[in-house]
């Protein structure tokens, strides 16, 4: 009992069985509101995780690590080359952010993609399942539709370890002009119909 | 706790620079008037409303949570929609309801009719502190049980007249202050 007898327990103490309760739920409340946006968010982007973090540095100078994306998933809209998607190989629980190489499209709509990191050499095969030569719609998490970076001057990206996110964050939007000058930039398009 | 003998007799020791602490150890203290010098019985109706709109909120929380856990997200999109849209209303009703019913209230006591016969008389207890100001208003309404009619009133005092150096409540300089106001709203009646 004698820890029990330290003046800033009293104000517990004090407090009868309805305010302890109380208090219980405000931080229950607090929990919840959180987990209520995140969930909303979920529901208007269609996305299963709407805001991701680049992890590697695979899509140089496009993304740097620390940067966020922000992704809807709308399976109304078709993949296109050059879009930047966000997919989990199944079996896998890191999603990878890579940009559309090629697309092949079959009449009845179903769709096979292959991607590749802007900054790696070779396309994304190696890191399928195995066996897997094709990603699938329903591997993909989202697609980027908007970015917010990490306030460090480029020449130094390459080596953050740690990086604290400051107010001054813009967001940007990926466009389809700015897609398409990237796309240009890094690699050239083929699209298949079969 | 040395010469107290529970945690209800030691005096209530706060950090006085902290205006919510201020205001609570106030209100407690006129709540120790009310209940325990006259003897009224405490109602815990607005509480337990107000607990009740907040636990069907986390509920809800709580459930969406555990249904996308089981039935990942496509397919549990109407569920999580009902939900969101349910917490969010329902925070704006919590908002309408600490805003129009509570109003500060921080005590209902029932004077409780001894003959059991006709309804009690009840006492709404409110306070105001501003923020950093040290101006506490406790407001009393008495609603006669019969008549239904109401009669209020109310005391300013600076929190400086019952706080020692050291953030002690002073409940002897307290306690006269919240009886003299009990007293004058119900000598009123008389009138």
């Amino acid at each position: 009992m004698g820890m029990l007898d330290m003046d800033f327990l009293d104000d517990v103490r004090r407090m009868n069985k309805r305010q302890l309760y109380y208090q219980v739920l405000n931080f229950g409340m607090i929990v919840s509101s959180a987990l209520m946006i995140w969930k909303g968010l979920m529901v208007v982007t269609g996305s299963e995780s709407p805001i991701v973090v680049v992890l590697s540095g695979s899509m140089e100078p496009a993304f740097y690590r620390g940067d966020l994306l922000f992704l809807t998933n709308y399976r109304e809209e078709p993949i296109r080359v050059g879009e930047i998607v966000v997919f989990k190989i199944e079996g896998r629980e890191i999603p990878i952010v890579h940009r559309v190489l090629k697309i092949h499209e079959k009449e009845n709509g179903t769709v096979r993609f292959l991607t590749k990191g802007d900054n790696n050499s070779v396309d994304d095969r190696g890191l399928y399942a195995p066996g897997q030569l094709w990603l699938e719609k329903k591997e993909v998490v989202g697609r980027a539709r908007g970015f917010s970076e990490i306030p460090i001057k480029k020449t130094k990206k390459r080596h953050i370890v740690n990086v604290r996110r400051g107010c001054n964050m813009w967001v940007n939007v990926i466009t389809p002009t700015s897609r398409q000058r990237n796309a240009e930039a890094t690699l050239i398009p083929t699209v298949a119909r079969t | 706790m040395g010469k107290y003998g529970t945690i209800e007799e030691k005096p209530v020791k706060i950090d006085k620079w902290d205006s919510a602490a201020l205001k609570n150890a106030l209100d407690d203290g006129a709540k120790k008037v009310m209940l325990d010098k006259f003897g009224f019985t405490e109602s815990h109706k607005l509480m337990d409303g107000r607990l009740f709109i907040c636990t069907v909120a986390v509920v809800f929380a709580m459930f969406a949570l555990v249904w996308d856990y089981f039935r990942p997200f496509p397919e549990s999109r109407p569920v999580l929609i009902i939900c969101v849209l349910s917490y969010f209303f329902l925070m704006g009703v919590l908002t309408v309801y600490t805003t129009y019913m509570e109003m500060g209230i921080f005590l209902v006591a029932l004077d409780k009719d001894r003959t059991r016969v006709d309804p009690d008389n009840k006492w709404d207890l409110a306070s105001k502190l501003k923020k950093y100001d040290d101006k506490y208003t406790l407001s009393m309404t008495f609603t006669d049980g019969k008549t239904n009619k109401t009669r209020s009133g109310e005391i300013t005092k600076s929190v400086a007249e019952f706080f020692d150096e050291n953030g002690v409540l002073c409940f002897d300089l307290y306690e006269p202050e919240v009886r003299m106001l009990q007293n004058r709203i119900a000598t009123d009646k008389k009138e």
